[in-house]
């Protein structure tokens, strides 16, 4: 008597049987891809911090002097700016200072700030000049009791401001002329009042006159400036154009390629099959085991914008380019059976393609590289705001596309061949995208970043009488730049 | 050759951890053999168990950092390949699940009326000529140790049925063996 299950325990520890040669290949195939798809993602990882880290010490660092500038015009001016002097109706004149920026507008409003203070010095300096005559006057009069004489002096000022604009009264010369006489007649009494004294203290008052006017006629050209901008101020133009670029991963689920598969074995243009003779052997396929494989997706699109504060709706144009390698299972002189899902190696003569997670011998690759263009209508709002030229905005697009690539290849290892499968079908091709955008200004220009997830949909004709829906979906990053600043 | 020197198990498995190819290979074609012979107990056919055997070694090589020494490498990497089949399992539930007739069983039966002298190879011929959903418990539970519970988790029937299925693996494995006896008998005759 034996104990048969201790001899099937040993006789399974002693049980050898060769290994296909060609599995180790698949295995080393597989491991190194695993290697430089680690490398890329460290790579990739790197990037990104070292992108982050330089751009938050850019923001940090912009910021850093911008405050210091700020802190050391304010410091400079603020003795001299007092109570602040209204430039516009919108800003103070610390504001305009203050303001970093330099544009035209800001520059012309820098010019008149500083006119402006100049000319209030000098204009208090002749109100004080006049005020003080005045009080000299009257006091002259009440001290020395000339009653008669009496000359009270109304203020003159060269410079009348009103609220809509500037006005210039310039005292003629014969006016002037006039003043002198009467005020050196009542404040220096022993001073003979003659040709020369006249002529020389007209002079003077005209040097004085003549500062002004420039004064004035810089004020005048600065008025000028100021209604041009409000009289035709600069259109700002509602629509923009960006540029924008996709670039992320591609999934594809290899099973929908032959899912559906209900078809005699004809013909050599038919993804899944190939075939030597005519066979009026049918098989469906319900694949397990077809796995998503991966790829790339590379886009780039103009879009129109309408700027505006919420809904900001766009349209565009859209090229994408999408590569991606689908791997199938070929089983030689062997035709899948529908029933048991097994292989049937009584039909001979047949060769037959079925998705397959994992690999054989009979390995096969599939190449495609599809390229589709296709315009774009979507919109974009705002998600939250922060600052005023930072935002986080939610877009959502809507893309039909038309297939440029008319067919998806493939490429059979071991008899070295490519097949081309039938057309795509160009009826109904569409992309679904939605992106999450960090808007900021780099430089003067607008500039988005952020994740976007698409989810594609395109149709390929297998035979006359199949077709198959093939769905993608691809994830990754998108860069948007305003082309004018 | 199913097992080396120690001191060269050791530097083969730092080249391996190191991610050295030729390394990998030699240890592949090491032990591909014995590792295949159990992908092909828990596979349906030839081609799944080539599947099995890649995507064993394939988790070996990526885990082998996880062996810490303790036991043999073999039977580290025989117990990867076994899990790694039995996640096959998991997916063939239907396959391993088929009704079977368990009319006029009796439990109490047992391989100890196999009168003959039975070679290994005889039996692992018998063995793999068992149906799948027999050959599978049979080998989970005599072969590679697991418990009726553990298989009837892994399988997903109930743990009477699993043990029904095991007596009754035995019983078929039996009955190929003496037909096979008989035959060559005749033969012989």
């Amino acid at each position: 008597m034996q104990d048969l299950e201790n001899i099937l325990t040993n006789a399974a520890s002693d049980h050898r049987m060769a290994a296909p040669a060609e599995a180790w290949l698949f295995i080393a195939d597989a491991l190194r891809k695993r290697k430089k798809r680690r490398a890329a993602w460290l790579f990739l990882s790197l990037f990104a911090l070292i992108f982050i880290g330089a751009s938050s010490s850019y923001f940090y660092f912009k910021k850093e002097n911008k405050n210091s500038i700020q802190n050391t015009v304010l410091a400079n001016n603020k003795n001299d700016i007092g109570n602040s002097v209204p430039i516009n109706e919108d800003k103070t004149e610390k504001e305009v200072i203050a303001d970093s920026s330099f544009s035209k507008t800001n520059i012309n409003r820098k010019i008149t700030t500083l006119l402006k203070k100049e000319i209030k010095n000098i204009n208090n300096t002749v109100n004080n000049n006049y005020t003080n005559k005045k009080h000299k006057i009257i006091e002259n009069i009440r001290m020395n009791g000339v009653l008669e004489q009496e000359t009270v002096f109304e203020k003159k000022s060269l410079i009348k401001k009103s609220k809509s604009k500037t006005s210039v009264r310039i005292i003629p010369a014969s006016e002037i002329e006039e003043i002198l006489v009467t005020e050196i007649a009542v404040t220096e009494p022993n001073t003979k009042i003659n040709e020369p004294v006249i002529t020389n203290r007209l002079a003077t008052a005209q040097k004085e006159d003549s500062i002004k006017n420039n004064i004035v006629k810089k004020e005048i050209e600065i008025e000028k400036i100021n209604n041009k901008e409000k009289v035709s101020p600069k259109k700002k133009s509602n629509w923009n154009i960006y540029l924008a670029i996709n670039a992320g991963a591609l999934f594809i689920n290899s099973k929908n390629i032959f899912q559906n598969r209900n078809e005699s074995l004809v013909g050599i243009n038919q993804i899944g099959f190939t075939s030597t003779s005519n066979s009026s052997a049918s098989s469906t396929s319900n694949l397990a085991n077809a796995n998503y494989q991966t790829g790339k997706q590379l886009s780039i699109s103009l879009l129109l914008k309408k700027e505006s504060n919420y809904f900001k709706p766009q349209i565009g144009m859209y090229l994408n380019y999408s590569s991606f390698n689908l791997k199938a299972f070929k089983a030689t002189g062997a035709i899948l059976d529908a029933s048991t899902q097994t292989l049937d190696s009584s039909q001979t003569g047949n060769s037959l393609y079925a998705a397959k997670s994992t690999t054989t011998s009979n390995t096969l690759k599939i190449k495609n590289n599809l390229i589709q263009i296709g315009f774009s209508i979507g919109a974009s709002i705002p998600l939250y705001s922060f600052k005023q030229t930072n935002k986080i905005l939610l877009q959502t697009q809507v893309i039909p596309t038309y297939n440029l690539s008319q067919s998806i290849q493939w490429y059979d290892k071991t008899s070295t061949r490519y097949f081309t499968s039938k057309k795509l079908d160009n009826d109904v091709n569409v992309t679904q995208s939605t992106a999450i955008l960090w808007q900021t200004n780099i430089k003067n220009r607008t500039v988005l970043i952020g994740p976007y997830f698409n989810f594609n949909y395109f149709k390929i004709n297998k035979s006359l009488s199949d077709v198959s829906n093939i769905y993608t979906q691809s994830l990754g990053a998108q860069l948007q730049i305003k082309l004018k600043k | 050759m199913a097992h080396i020197k120690s001191i060269d198990e050791k530097a083969l498995l730092e080249n391996c951890l190191l991610n050295k190819e030729w390394a990998q290979k030699e240890l592949y074609d090491l032990y591909s053999s014995e590792l295949f012979a159990i992908c092909i107990r828990y596979a349906t056919d030839s081609n799944e168990a080539k599947d099995i055997l890649q995507e064993g070694f394939i988790k070996i090589f990526t885990h082998l950092k996880q062996y810490n020494g303790s036991g043999s490498l073999m039977g580290w990497m025989k117990r990867v390949i076994v899990t790694t089949a039995l996640n096959y399992i998991k997916k063939h539930k239907k396959t391993i699940n088929s009704p079977l007739d368990y009319s006029n069983e009796t439990l109490q039966e047992s391989f100890d009326n196999i009168n003959s002298y039975i070679n290994t190879k005889d039996l692992m011929n018998a063995f793999m000529q068992l149906a799948y959903s027999y050959r599978t418990v049979l080998g989970l539970h005599i072969i590679d140790g697991y418990s009726y519970k553990e298989i009837s988790q892994i399988i997903g029937i109930e743990e009477v049925a699993c043990r029904t299925r095991v007596h009754r693996a035995k019983q078929k494995l039996k009955e190929i063996l003496q037909f096979e006896n008989n035959t060559v008998a005749i033969k012989n005759n």
